[in-house]
């Protein structure tokens, strides 16, 4: 009797938790894609309303006249093969003002005899003060032919340990942290500096877009043809940096709640770089960490300050073309984006950290640190509860709609809006191509990456050990986070 | 009941969005086909008709009449005008006489009022080259036209042609559609200022400080004593900063050795738009009298005015430079010091 009570009290318990995780696995879905549309409608208003420069040239004559000097940062570990032609792509951007600042991170190839090579180098003195924590300057080196060009040499410490040197030694008001085998289209500095020449008693922050490369052709650190690549894995890159950047970042800047700029092609002023102590050390994601750290400073010191994002100026990145080197990256990301949001976790919705401590703060809540997990439950726990008849038809059909078809409105709205307002692809067929990677990449390329992400929580949670060793991989190899 | 009817709106909203989005892509799709093949069409042409062009200038007698199409005459108009732009003289007539014999100007000035903006701002554009006083008309009423691209291609075209515009009766319309801000438009005060001198003082005086300041730059460019005396007067009482900013920077420009004492009290000016430019143009200057000024400057709140403080110090020969020198001991200043020095350097 007791017995029989007990087991229908167990079950019907079981039955209560399960459906409670699949209203919670339903619930998260639905603010997702909530999240999603209202980011497509904000960039879609945000490009509307831009007032971008519609050629290179129109850039250069509309903001030359009032442009702010820049420091580009460049580290660069083990890349030998590749430094010259990335350094003498900086050197020749459009832009009145700027100084490119190579930080040699103690590479173990030869990196440093390559740029004391090519650009006839030779050891300088350069008046700086310490006020950021890094490796000690081993040395500095100039070049009279290229008096634009500084070579810092120290011993390895991580990209964040070479920035913070970088921005040590920096001589202008603001700093551009890159990564040296970033390729800037020769047009990216001025546009990207719009909204500093705008509004530069506010603006603390830009970043611009950062686009794959893969397929198209490289010369001598430009892109010279925009192309598709021919694999799958890159086509479906391709289309999520659209989505992060055209509407997630877009989106988030017309809100006032950037929580990220991408590590490859980030402006910031160097004198918040310095109030906030700079980078972070042995951090995985310093990219993300640095912003929500500046929204916090000038929260807790009482100033405003504004982030942006201006779609224009392109950075173009290789993407990894092979499923280990995108699991590892993605892993990366998602231990990066846990440790920044655990680290900073006390300012969540507390209303005095304006937009980036609620909404910002619950959207990485929601997107980075239960959405991987939810995502993954889901996928074996809603067809499980369907199958048992806990769940109704019409229930689990919109589970798999929110998990599998709206998001291919996302992400075609997307291409949709690239098309409209940027128009960088050159041939229409490879809309088609697009379209249909932003079709496809919903069953299995998403799962994939639910995955990785999974196993990048794990390692978290684990205190997984290659913080430094991620770090210290060697910038050429590392993609940018979207 | 009501939860199932949920369900079925989010399956449903799911699968129309993703349809419509897809519906938008082919559409796009198709768009972007058309376009491209609209554009080798019309470069196709546009090849043709150059060709028609060169051997009519080659062998007038070989020019034939009749009119062309609308899309022709277009693109005619556009090769032509190009070519009137680099030539005068004989070859001047010859392309004129072209385009008179193959475009109906009543067809163009028709287009000029209900083409799209885009192709309205073209078509003003590229008139500049016509005699004709119902043309020089038409561009007269396109200064009235809603959008900005337009307004200053008539006004363009209608100077080219050497016609007069009042820039009193000019100036309202551009401040109406927002255009104050534009460059294009400082262009065209500067072009203007010689046939405009008295209206150019008579801005000085609006109440708008964007007018004002167009006015200033229009003024600077053909300094005379009168308007030097205007300027110094702005630099030192007007209340908007931007015109403060702007005369003493037309100051500088003017290279106005009477306005030193002018420039160096705007070195204290509370607003750093001023102190900034006022540095600027006691370097252009080489006012000495300003340097211990310079040297407060040098250590100024604000980086701009540190800048171009310390920049104006190197220009200011070696007491400038010695008086940076001392300066790099400071360990605020070093670095700016450092740079100014080596950019003189270089």
């Amino acid at each position: 009797m007791n017995l029989t009570l007990l087991h229908d009290l167990a079950f019907d318990i079981g039955i209560v938790i399960a459906v409670t995780v699949g209203w919670l696995i339903f619930v998260n879905g639905v603010l997702l894609n909530a999240l999603y549309s209202l980011q497509l409608v904000l960039a879609w208003r945000a490009l509307r309303r831009r007032r971008a420069a519609r050629t290179p040239l129109s850039a250069w004559w509309r903001f030359s006249e009032q442009t702010v000097p820049i420091s580009l940062l460049a580290p660069a570990y083990n890349e030998e093969a590749t430094i010259v032609d990335s350094v003498r792509s900086m050197l020749a951007l459009n832009y009145p003002f700027f100084e490119v600042v190579v930080i040699n991170d103690g590479s173990r190839d030869g990196t440093l005899a390559a740029l004391i090579e090519g650009f006839g180098l030779a050891p300088v003195k350069r008046a700086f003060q310490e006020h950021l924590a890094h490796k000690p300057i081993i040395a500095t080196y100039g070049s009279a032919r290229f008096p634009r060009l500084i070579v810092i040499d120290k011993p390895n410490g991580g990209k964040a340990d070479a920035l913070n040197a970088g921005i040590d030694v920096a001589g202008s008001p603001l700093v551009c942290a890159m990564d040296a085998d970033s390729l800037l289209e020769s047009d990216s500095l001025p546009r990207a500096v719009q909204p500093f020449i705008e509004d530069f008693d506010n603006v603390v922050a830009c970043g611009g877009s950062i686009r794959v490369v893969n397929g198209s052709d490289v010369r001598h650190g430009r892109v010279t043809r925009i192309g598709m690549p021919h694999d799958l894995l890159s086509l479906f890159q391709i289309v999520e940096y659209l989505r992060a950047f055209l509407i997630g970042r877009l989106a988030w800047s017309e809100m006032g709640a950037m929580m990220l700029i991408s590590g490859a092609f980030g402006i910031f002023k160097r004198q918040v770089m310095l109030e906030v102590g700079g980078y972070t050390l042995n951090t995985v994601g310093e990219d993300m960490e640095i912003i929500v750290k500046i929204h916090r400073h000038l929260a807790e010191t009482g100033r405003h300050g504004e982030m942006r994002f201006v779609p224009e100026p392109v950075c173009w990145t290789e993407a990894p073309r092979t499923l280990k080197g995108l699991a590892g990256q993605r892993r990366r990301w998602q231990r990066g984006s846990l440790e920044t949001f655990f680290r900073h976790r006390a300012i969540m919705g507390r209303g005095e950290y304006g937009l980036p401590g609620t909404v910002g703060y619950i959207h990485v809540l929601i997107t980075d640190v239960i959405g991987p997990p939810l995502e993954a439950l889901g996928y074996i726990f809603m067809p499980l509860l369907y199958v048992v008849g806990i769940l109704n038809l019409d229930f689990f059909m919109a589970y798999l709609a929110l998990t599998f078809v709206f998001g291919v409105g996302i992400s075609v709205g997307s291409l949709a809006l690239e098309e409209i307002e940027m128009r960088r692809y050159p041939k229409p067929s490879y809309l088609l191509v697009l379209m249909l990677a932003a079709i496809l990449e919903n069953f299995g390329y998403r799962q994939l990456n639910t995955l990785w992400r999974i196993q990048g929580w794990w390692q978290y949670v684990r205190g997984h050990t290659d913080w430094a060793t991620a770090a210290r991989v060697g910038f050429g190899t590392k993609p940018k986070r979207p | 009941m009501e939860g199932a009817a949920l369900f079925r709106f989010i399956l449903q909203a799911s699968v129309a969005l993703a349809l419509a989005a897809i519906a938008s892509l082919l559409l796009l799709f198709v768009r972007r086909l058309v376009i491209m093949r609209i554009d080798r069409a019309n470069a196709e042409r546009r090849r043709e008709l150059e060709e028609m062009v060169y051997g009519a200038l080659e062998d007038p007698a070989a020019l034939t009449s009749g009119r062309l199409g609308a899309r022709d005459q277009r693109l005619l108009l556009a090769v032509v005008s190009e070519m009137l732009r680099g030539v005068d003289g004989e070859m001047r007539d010859q392309l004129k006489a072209i385009l008179a014999l193959h475009i109906d100007l009543d067809r163009l000035m028709g287009d000029l009022r209900n083409a799209i903006p885009a192709d309205r701002a073209k078509i003003a554009f590229r008139l500049f080259w016509s005699d004709s006083p119902a043309v020089h008309d038409a561009l007269r009423a396109a200064l009235d036209d809603s959008e900005p691209e337009v307004v200053l291609a008539a006004a363009n075209a209608l100077l080219a042609t050497g016609q007069s515009i009042s820039l009193l009766a000019l100036v309202p319309k551009l401040e109406s559609r927002s255009m104050l801000g534009n460059r294009a438009v400082r262009d065209l005060f500067r072009r203007l200022a010689p046939d405009n001198a008295s209206a150019l003082f008579t801005f000085l005086d609006d109440p708008n400080p964007a007018v004002v300041v167009l006015a200033i730059d229009a003024l600077a460019r053909a300094p005379s004593s009168p308007a030097l005396r205007r300027l110094r007067a702005a630099a030192q009482t007007h209340l908007a900063v931007d015109v403060r900013a702007a005369a003493i920077r037309s100051l500088g420009l003017a290279q106005d050795q009477q306005a030193a004492g002018v420039i160096t009290a705007a070195l204290s000016d509370p607003a750093w738009e001023v102190r900034a430019q006022a540095a600027i143009a006691a370097g252009r200057i080489g006012d000495a009298g300003a340097l211990s000024q310079l040297k407060k400057r040098v250590g100024d709140a604000n980086w701009w005015v540190r800048l171009r403080a310390a920049q104006a110090l190197a220009k200011l020969g070696a007491e400038g430079i010695a008086a940076l020198e001392a300066l790099a001991g400071d360990e605020q200043l070093n670095q700016l010091v450092d740079f100014v020095l080596s950019e003189r350097g270089a």
